[in-house]
């Protein structure tokens, strides 16, 4: 978590931070005393946090005027690598502890800072924060009021340093730890040194074991510098610390090691460019003083690069030659050897009178010099060997198996300019007699000889080795006569002198050391040919090294062959547990090349929870040596991590010589799975029978209750007037004696309908008297799917559930009733208007037809005529009033005709004319001729029509003069109509523009708000849309587009 | 049937409007029909008994402002509403206003007729008072400005001497002023002058 928030950055920072609050109640209140809360993430031994803590709280103390009160957290949880993630424990934790305490001011170092900076708000709100030890980040992540004190580690100046000051250089190792914050750094290594890699090899040992380090520290060749990063923690999460890897990487190898910390100086390391947490300290102390006496700090107050220095310690220089002349200006230089004069005074005196004694004897004996040469030259000549059979007998003690060829070469070599011979060589029998030369060395300049010897070449030579026999000459010619054949071979490869001794492996004769001059002759003395015996000796144990490792090797390739082609995963580990074979199957399982698996490289593989426990029982049975089998989960080459079941066993030689480990695995995922599935299920039956709320119980075919939840258990109130019932109980009985209690009856019929399966399943519905009100139940039945069979009964209250079903269809009702109403009223108020009409003219012209009837009025006839025509065309008139209105009420749902759409308006318009009278609202016509026909439903569309036009003529009437609505029919583009209805009413405000064709949105005081929903609902279904635009002047326009016939 | 009455009839409905004119002729009356209420303020209104059947809702000036307008004419014309939504507070203003009647559609023959009689009859009386008041104008107008002065202290009940003193002349003159007035009122008494005034609206306080 801390990488990815500060880990990108190549700068080590002391953050600082302070929070907004100047002045907090704590602070102002407080005069008398300060409180200073610590907060570390790290281990409380990591050296740079011991430092950086000691200067802190010393400068904290010295400088403050007020006496400062220290809490201190240790929060090492936090970088944990593994397990659950405690960070929201902690943060309760701390923030119940500092509830009433509130700390002036907070300071935490790099472990902590994030876990500070994300839950301040939380825990410390209005609490200034100091952090120091992360890396850094950008200002604005650190939230408002942040400072930063901030240092480089400067990777580049240390190397840069160090390969100044070791100019043969080739090669530099960087050590990194395992955990979150040495990651950190070591992604800023790497960038940081591939500047390097041109140059020199830079190779990275990260995360690895404490001893697996060592071992590769070890080994390091000359040429090579070591360079020390962050160490809190090794490959196996145990907290090691740079300062002790450094110890124990010094015990290991002398090659010069250089570190970024000034805390490892004096441990080990050279020195280098080094941070100095006790700087750090001190800055970020000195931030908090100006805290505390309520200055006011923001992220302008940042101070970067602080405390850091060249530094050395004068052992190492010592040790290594590097004069502090070498050293960059300004390093400063630690560890000074007090001189000789001081540190040993009289006895040096004493010493000097030695000496100067000893330079008079010497004088005196190099009379006998020329006597003593030869003699002196002939025991050099025997240390020189006496040393060369040290190295030797070390060189194949020690013989790794892989190394035999070579180390024999090395030791022929030696051999060859020790002993001042021109060649010197290993010969071999081989099964048909012949000689192989296995290893050969010569003195430069002279041509190899055949790798092989024919058998009639030396022929009395060969008998003789052959036969374990010494073969000596000093000249060819002292050869007896029949080697004649071997003395011409001999001369014609300028062989003057030879020697052979046998060569035994476990006391059989295997071949021969031999050794041949031929620069001139030479005669072998008796000690010469012992030490070409001793030799012999060692060159044998060595050739039966060479030979068992040759056998083992092509038993290992043909176990390895074996292994590739097997369908499991196998590998194989060395004696020292790691794992040094893996088969084909293996490495196509994880996708990863042998190189990465090698060593405890395939543990990265596993997943991170499984780790310890798959070390664990690996280690464990190692160390016994007893067969294992652990179960791991196994990243595969997809990324899927796959359940391994890995069988190991203890290899052993035929001589039961341990020899390491091999193991085979197979995936087990889905076997798991499966298993898991059969666990889970149950435990799930188990769980959910519980989880239910309502009173639960399984019945067996007779009705026996073989099962319960609590909540059945608990029902004390005996629902349904059934006596209290439990496992063993016969359910059905329970019923059947509940006498009396036509639920009883009900419930019985139901479980015997479903147990005998003439019912799929049964719910029965009963009332419970209650205290203040009845209470409704379901009891549920539902079918055992099981071969024994059975029911499953539960009771379920649903008192709430028919309470609400209730409510909503009243309100459904009511809701409907309204809207019928409303409809109906506006329509009757039209209506009336509409028929009132016909109906007075028609009754009126009746009336005067029957006034004049009996009249000698002249004119009665004509007065009779005109009446009567007129009542005949006013009943028609009302008449199709009635049609249109039926029209408009005939259910013809989505019924599509051609649809004449101002002809489908006039006939709207006839029926809401008069409404807009009465309101005193004129309406104008602006149709458009000859309009394509639309596709649609009539009755529909009349509905819309007649929304719009009501709306316009209500919202019209309510406004100022002059009121009127014009209607508008236009085709927009071929293929679409518009129809619009523009008032001068009231309008609507902007906000409501939008809502109006929502539901139950209504600008009318009384207005349910469905007329535009539904018309909005009807002009989608034609295709079309709908839209209110406000006028320029007042009021709105409602358009509606439809599709219609594309042609005119 | 006194043939000389004019039904005027503005309605904006075809229907009503043309059953009403025959209805109306059906008595032996005269009708004009409009359709709205600005044809009818557009239509010189003729020298003879008139009324006017209104419809109240009509497109553009209503019933209500078409009387409003025709209260301020020198000569009202009594109207006979009908509505076919009649409400009380509309049936209030209309009536405050001088209407004859209100009546809701559809409505009973005799009813409308009875209505539109007595608008005539009031509209007959209206023109009979209307001539009377014109011939006291016109002797009015012959009078000198002593001679009007004497007819108001006449008609207030004042005796010739304290007529006399109130104006400050002799008696005997004011006598003479009187015996002149009051012929050319034509006044036989001055119980006859003090009815003639009071048509005028000329009050004797």
């Amino acid at each position: 978590m801390i990488d990815r928030a500060f880990g990108l950055t190549p700068t080590v920072v002391v953050w600082v931070l302070i929070g907004l609050a100047i002045g907090t109640p704590a602070a102002a209140d407080n005069g008398a005393s300060k409180t200073v809360l610590l907060l570390y993430g790290e281990s409380r031994l990591l050296p740079s946090i011991v430092v950086a803590d000691e200067s802190l709280r010393s400068t904290l103390t010295a400088r403050s005027p007020t006496p400062i009160h220290f809490h201190t957290e240790y929060l090492e949880s936090l970088s944990s690598a593994a397990g659950p993630s405690l960070e929201p424990e902690l943060a309760r934790l701390l923030t119940k502890k500092y509830a009433r305490a509130k700390p002036d001011v907070i300071i935490a170092g790099r472990g902590a800072a994030h876990f500070v900076l994300e839950r301040r708000a939380s825990i410390f709100p209005n609490v200034p924060v100091v952090l120091f030890g992360v890396e850094r980040t950008a200002k604005s992540a650190l939230g408002p009021g942040a400072v930063a004190v901030s240092a480089t580690p400067d990777w580049a100046a240390t190397l840069g340093l160090a390969l100044r000051l070791h100019p043969d250089t080739r090669r530099v190792v960087v050590v990194h730890g395992a955990g979150p914050l040495d990651r950190a750094w070591e992604a800023q290594a790497r960038r940081n040194l591939a500047v390097y890699e041109p140059r020199i090899e830079v190779r990275h040992l990260a995360g690895l074991p404490l001893d697996t380090l060592l071992a590769e520290v070890s080994g390091l060749p000359a040429g090579t510098v070591i360079l020390v990063g962050s160490v809190i923690s090794d490959g196996i999460g145990r907290t090691v610390g740079a300062i002790s890897a450094v110890e124990r990487m010094a015990s290991v190898s002398a090659r010069p090691i250089y570190g970024l910390f000034e805390p490892l100086l004096g441990h080990g390391i050279v020195g280098g460019r080094l941070l100095t947490p006790s700087a750090h300290g001190v800055k970020a102390a000195e931030l908090a003083l100006r805290i505390l006496s309520g200055e006011s700090l923001g992220p302008g107050d940042s101070a970067d690069n602080v405390g850091s220095a060249y530094m050395f310690d004068a052992r190492q220089l010592t040790r290594l030659g590097i004069s502090e002349t070498a050293l960059p200006p300004g390093s400063v230089v630690r560890f000074r050897e007090p001189s000789l004069w001081k540190l040993y005074g009289w006895p040096l005196v004493a010493g000097l009178w030695v000496v100067a004694v000893e330079t008079a004897l010497i004088g005196g004996l190099l009379i006998e010099r020329r006597r003593r040469h030869a003699a002196q030259r002939a025991l050099a000549a025997r240390l020189r060997f006496e040393h060369l059979l040290a190295n030797l007998t070390a060189a194949f003690a020690s013989l790794r198996p892989a190394d035999v060829e070579a180390t024999i070469d090395a030791a022929l070599a030696r051999v060859v300019d020790v002993l001042d011979i021109d060649r010197a060589g290993v010969a071999e029998f081989a099964p048909d007699g012949s000689i192989r030369f296995t290893h050969s060395q010569r003195r430069p300049g002279l041509t190899p000889i055949s790798p092989s010897i024919a058998l009639n070449e030396y022929p009395w030579t060969v008998a003789r080795m052959r036969q374990g026999e010494s073969v000596m000459f000093a000249r060819v010619d002292d050869l007896p006569a029949d080697a004649e054949t071997d003395r011409q071979m001999f001369r014609r490869v300028g062989t003057r002198s030879f020697a052979s001794v046998p060569l035994r492996v476990a006391g059989t004769v295997v071949g021969a050391l031999r050794v041949a001059s031929t620069r001139s002759e030479r005669a072998w003395s008796a000690e010469f040919v012992q030490q070409l015996e001793l030799l012999s000796e060692i060159f044998g144990n060595a050739f039966a090294a060479h030979r068992a490792e040759a056998d083992h090797r092509e038993q290992e390739n043909r176990f390895r062959m074996m292994a590739d082609a097997a369908p499991v995963m196998i590998w194989m580990a060395g004696t020292d547990s790691h794992h040094d074979f893996f088969n084909t199957r293996w490495l196509e399982f994880t996708g990863r090349p042998l190189e990465d698996e090698l060593g405890i490289g395939w543990l990265a593989g596993v997943h991170p929870d499984d780790v310890d426990q798959c070390l664990e029982g690996y280690v464990d049975a190692f160390n016994e040596r007893r067969p294992f089998r652990v179960e791991y989960r196994l990243r595969r080459h997809d990324g899927e991590y796959r359940s391994i079941l890995d069988t190991g066993v203890a290899r052993r030689t035929a001589d039961d010589v341990f020899g390491g480990y091999v193991g085979s695995c197979v995936d087990v995922t889905e076997v798991r799975a499966a298993h898991r599935a059969v666990l889970d299920s149950s435990a799930l039956s188990a769980a959910m029978l519980e989880s239910l709320h309502g009173r639960v119980a399984a019945l067996d075919a007779r009705g026996v209750i073989v099962a319960v939840n609590h909540a059945w258990i608990d029902a004390a109130d005996g629902i349904s007037g059934l006596a209290r019932t439990t496992v063993g109980d016969n359910y059905l009985d329970v019923c059947r004696s509940a006498a009396g209690n036509p639920d009883g009856h009900r419930a019985l019929a139901a479980i015997e309908d479903v147990l005998a399966g003439r019912l799929a399943s049964a719910r029965v519905e009963y009332v419970c008297p209650g205290v203040d009100d009845a209470r409704w139940f379901e009891m549920i039945v539902e079918p055992l799917k099981r071969p024994a069979g059975g029911v499953l009964i539960a009771h379920v209250e649903i008192t709430e559930r028919r309470r609400v079903e209730e409510e909503a269809r009243l309100q459904r009702d009511e809701l409907a009733r309204a809207l019928r109403l409303t409809t109906m009223g506006e329509l009757a108020a039209s209506l009336s208007h509409e028929m009132n009409q016909p109906l007075t003219a028609i009754l009126t012209s009746a009336q005067a037809a029957r006034r004049v009837m009996d009249t000698p009025d002249p004119e009665r006839s004509e007065i009779i005529r005109a009446a009567v025509e007129y009542i005949i065309e006013d009943s028609k008139r009302a008449a199709q009033v009635i049609r249109r209105l039926r029209a408009l009420f005939r259910k013809e749902h989505a019924e599509r005709k051609p649809i004449d759409i101002n002809e489908l308006i006039m006939d709207v318009v006839a029926l809401v004319r008069g409404d807009g009278v009465r309101r005193r609202v004129s309406m104008r016509f602006e149709l458009a001729e000859g309009l394509p026909v639309v596709s649609g439903d009539a009755v529909q569309l009349q509905q819309v029509v007649l929304n719009l036009i009501m709306n316009a003529v209500e919202a019209t009437a309510l406004g100022d003069e002059p009121r009127e609505v014009v209607v508008t029919t236009t085709q927009v583009e071929p293929g679409l109509l518009r129809l619009s209805v523009c008032d001068t009413g009231i309008g609507v405000d902007a906000a409501q523009l939008e809502k109006i064709f929502e539901p139950f949105v209504s600008t009318k005081i009384d207005g349910l708000g469905m007329g535009l929903s539904i018309s909005r609902s009807i002009v989608q279904a034609h295709g079309g849309r709908i839209w209110a635009t406000h006028n320029s002047d007042r009021g709105l326009t409602v358009q509606v587009e439809v599709p219609c016939e594309e042609q005119l | 049937m006194s043939g000389d009455g004019l039904v005027f009839v503005v309605d904006d409905d075809v229907s009503v409007r043309r059953s009403l004119g025959v209805l109306i002729r059906s008595v032996g009356l005269e009708s004009e029909v409009f359709a709205s209420a600005q044809a009818f303020l557009d239509h010189p209104l003729p020298d003879r008994p008139c009324c006017l059947v209104l419809d109240l809702r009509l497109p553009g000036p209503s019933g209500l402002d078409l009387q409003l307008a025709l209260l301020k004419r020198t000569r009202p014309i009594p109207i006979v509403f009908i509505s076919g939504h009649g409400d009380v507070p509309i049936t209030a203003r209309a009536m405050k206003g001088g209407a004859i009647d209100f009546l809701s559609k559809p409505f009973n023959d005799q009813d409308l007729l009875d209505a539109v009689q007595r608008a005539l009859a009031k509209d007959r009386q209206a023109r009979v008072e209307a001539a009377e008041r014109a011939v006291i104008e016109r002797h009015i107008q012959t009078l000198t400005p002593r001679e009007r002065q004497v007819m108001l202290l006449v008609v207030r009940g004042l005796l010739n001497k304290q007529i006399a003193g109130e104006l400050g002349a002799a008696e005997k003159t004011i006598k003479i002023h009187r015996g002149r007035m009051m012929q050319k009122m034509a006044a036989g008494s001055v119980a006859e002058l003090v009815r003639m005034t009071e048509k005028l609206g000329l009050s004797p306080a």
